[in-house]
């Protein structure tokens, strides 16, 4: 944390008439907006990534007006929706119905408190890491819940209805698919699993752990609401969901806590499969010091770029599901095979298979 | 510094305000349900304040095991008043004064 | 005043504001709102009382499961309100009395000089590798590993029992049954009829 040290140095000799608290605060919040504004710009260029992958993938072009090969096409849209007035339906709960964006984007930027990015650039190393982003990760349910229910419309709230069960369904299904990697591991404080990865890139958990890897990632396409899962929008069942109702800036803060949350889990899978910012490369023999000198941060996103693209190829390749089979998908198939991977993975741990454990 | 006694008081006024809570909303079971989830929230603080100026952790494991058993009741309590919705088409407490069916 | 005491007083002053809102809300899914509300303040106090396990346990399976599950119910059931609220002035006086009973006798048994800093002086701050977890599970799987395991069962007892009350046996559902979707024939739906030339005649049917 020398960087940040550097910087605590300078705000307290700069300005010596703060005490403590105060110098921390201003700390904090600084730390906060060096996090915020690179995911909000990471979340609009994702939009255009999306826009673009799935064009190319159904032979089209994608945005290419605005800007050099369109390239401020996200710039255009989010000026576009500023401006655009915010519609409140009739009979509508108004402060329950500014209240749902809020708590669905406020969850979705506190997680990353904890995401540690490189072994020293994180902004808060709790102890109970992964608990905390399951904790702040359940609240964003509400901002879902809220919209279909402050709209005072049918189709929302039947998408409220729907993504309230899903969302709590799955979470239990991560929360088991998680607890195999804490075994393995042997803590909830995510820059302690990523240690426990380090070696080389046998040593990452995504080879005793593929099918849990998988089942993640098809969870997460679940909880961020995407296709083939996203019957909590579903445009040709129910119009729009919960966002029938909203529009302008207040549309905007839902699909920012949506990608927000994407990038997210693709990160944690990145962390929790994927040997988070260590390189592919550690430990062969040459290679492993030519890329040594590449921060690990590189290497994070190099991996979730990944599994980014592979939401949208999903996105691109499947028909909707239905909403009966998805909770079939949770309760039937997935829970019992996770619950059956922790015991496989407990006799793993036990017997001290691979070089793991 | 913050002593024991103001967290006692605190869990204290907040146990109070749900058993105010049962009072007035007795005709209502899902607010019913709510204030014994607000009391047991004030008796866990005084069980983690115990544990914390004591320094045993067998308080925080006995508000563990409280959370427990209050997650299996409200999953039950909502159970039955489903039920009872269902079958009555009220969730109104008095009419549970009457025993047929 | 430190920090801790700010945090402190911040956290009850919304602790107390929103279980007060909760319990006389008129609409049932604004009382579970506020009441998501005091859990996370209670979940900040415990964190002031290092027990952050707990704290986030309690986000966790309190505002994340339970409070949803409220949410759900107050949505599917259509809940007339005027009659629920009838009784309401009419209790609000003995419940005042009492509440204001149990506060007195409270703090008067709680006060400083039965539980003050004298007796029970405030212990030292955790140091940095202190672990609330690891202590709480130490504890759990030795020492209370039995109760740990009856509370899994209580559970498990728990899912059962709200599955089975509430689930109704199937009666005129529609299911789809795909091996007889496949098996159809053109037939079996669609039956060919020669119409008659005269188109006078089939209009005047």
């Amino acid at each position: 944390m020398g960087f940040w040290n550097a910087i605590t140095n300078f705000i307290t000799q700069t300005i010596p008439w703060f005490d403590g608290i105060l110098a921390s605060i201003i700390i904090i919040l600084i730390k906060a907006f060096a996090l915020i504004i690179p995911l909000m710009l990471m979340v609009a260029y994702f939009t255009y990534a999306e826009r673009k992958v799935i064009g190319y993938m159904q032979l089209r072009l994608g945005p290419n007006r605005v800007g050099p090969k369109g390239w401020l096409q996200p710039i255009a849209d989010a000026v576009k929706l500023m401006f655009k007035e915010i519609i409140f339906p009739t009979k509508a709960d108004v402060y329950l119905y500014l209240l749902a964006p809020v708590l669905a984007i406020a969850p979705a930027i506190a997680v990353w408190a904890v995401i540690p990015l490189d072994a020293d650039l994180y902004i808060a190393n709790l102890d109970v890491s992964l608990l905390y982003i399951l904790a702040v990760g359940s609240i964003g349910v509400y901002g879902i819940i809220l919209a279909g229910w402050a709209s005072n419309s049918k189709y929302p709230l039947l998408g409220a209805l729907r993504s309230a069960s899903l969302l709590v369904s799955y979470e239990i299904v991560i929360g088991f698919a998680l607890v195999t990697v804490v075994m393995i591991a042997g803590s909830v404080n995510l820059n302690a699993i990523v240690e426990a990865q380090k070696g080389s890139i046998l040593h990452w958990y995504w080879i005793p752990l593929f099918p849990m890897m998988i089942i993640f990632f098809i969870s997460a396409l679940v909880e961020t609401n995407r296709a083939p899962f996203d019957v909590v929008e579903g445009e040709s069942e129910i119009v729009g969901g919960t966002h029938v109702e909203y529009s302008g800036m207040t549309f905007a803060v839902f699909f920012l806590a949506e990608y927000a949350n994407m990038i997210l889990m693709a990160i944690l899978a990145v962390i929790m499969f994927f040997g988070g910012w260590h390189s592919p490369f550690e430990g062969v023999p040459y290679i492993g010091e030519f890329f040594s000198w590449v921060p690990g941060l590189v290497w994070v996103l190099a991996k979730a770029t990944f599994f980014m693209f592979a939401y949208l190829w999903v996105r691109a390749t499947f028909p909707r599901f239905r909403y009966d089979q998805i909770m079939r998908l949770s309760w039937k198939v997935f829970l019992p095979f996770t619950i059956a991977w922790i015991f496989v993975v407990a006799l793993m741990t036990q017997l001290k298979i691979g070089p793991w454990f | 510094m913050i002593s024991l006694s103001d967290y006692l008081i605190l869990s204290s006024i907040i146990f109070c305000i749900g058993l105010v809570g049962i009072f007035i909303n007795r005709k209502n079971i899902i607010t019913l349900l709510m204030c014994v989830e607000l009391i047991l929230a004030a008796v866990n603080t005084n069980f983690i304040a115990f544990s914390h100026f004591l320094g045993n952790e067998a308080g925080q494991i006995f508000v563990f095991f409280i959370l427990t058993v209050a997650a299996a009741e409200v999953a039950i309590g909502l159970a039955i008043l489903t039920l009872m919705f269902r079958n009555r088409g009220s969730i109104d407490i008095d009419i549970t004064s009457s025993l047929k069916g | 005043m430190t920090s801790a005491q700010i945090l402190f007083y911040t956290f009850s002053f919304f602790l107390v504001a929103s279980s007060l809102i909760m319990i006389f809300a008129k609409n049932a899914a604004k009382a579970v709102l506020f009441l998501v509300l005091a859990f996370f303040s209670v979940a900040g106090l415990w964190i002031l009382l290092e027990a952050e396990f707990l704290a986030i346990t309690l986000i966790l399976v309190y505002v994340g499961a339970v409070m949803v599950l409220f949410l759900f119910v107050i949505k599917m059931l259509n809940i007339d309100k005027s009659t629920l609220r009838a009784k309401f002035a009419g209790y609000l006086p003995l419940g005042l009395i009492v509440a204001a009973i149990i506060v007195a006798e409270m703090t008067m048994v709680l006060g400083h000089e039965q539980f003050g800093l004298n007796i029970y002086p405030a212990p030292e701050k955790a140091s940095a590798d202190y672990s609330n977890i690891t202590i709480l599970a130490l504890q759990l799987y030795t020492d209370y590993v039995y109760p740990f395991e009856l509370a899994a069962v209580l559970l498990l007892i728990a899912i059962i029992a709200a599955i089975a009350l509430v689930h109704r046996p199937e009666q005129n559902r529609k299911k789809q049954d795909i091996s007889e979707q496949v098996s159809v024939r053109a037939k079996d739906r669609l039956r060919i009829v020669s119409i008659a030339k005269n188109n006078k005649e089939v209009n005047n049917d």
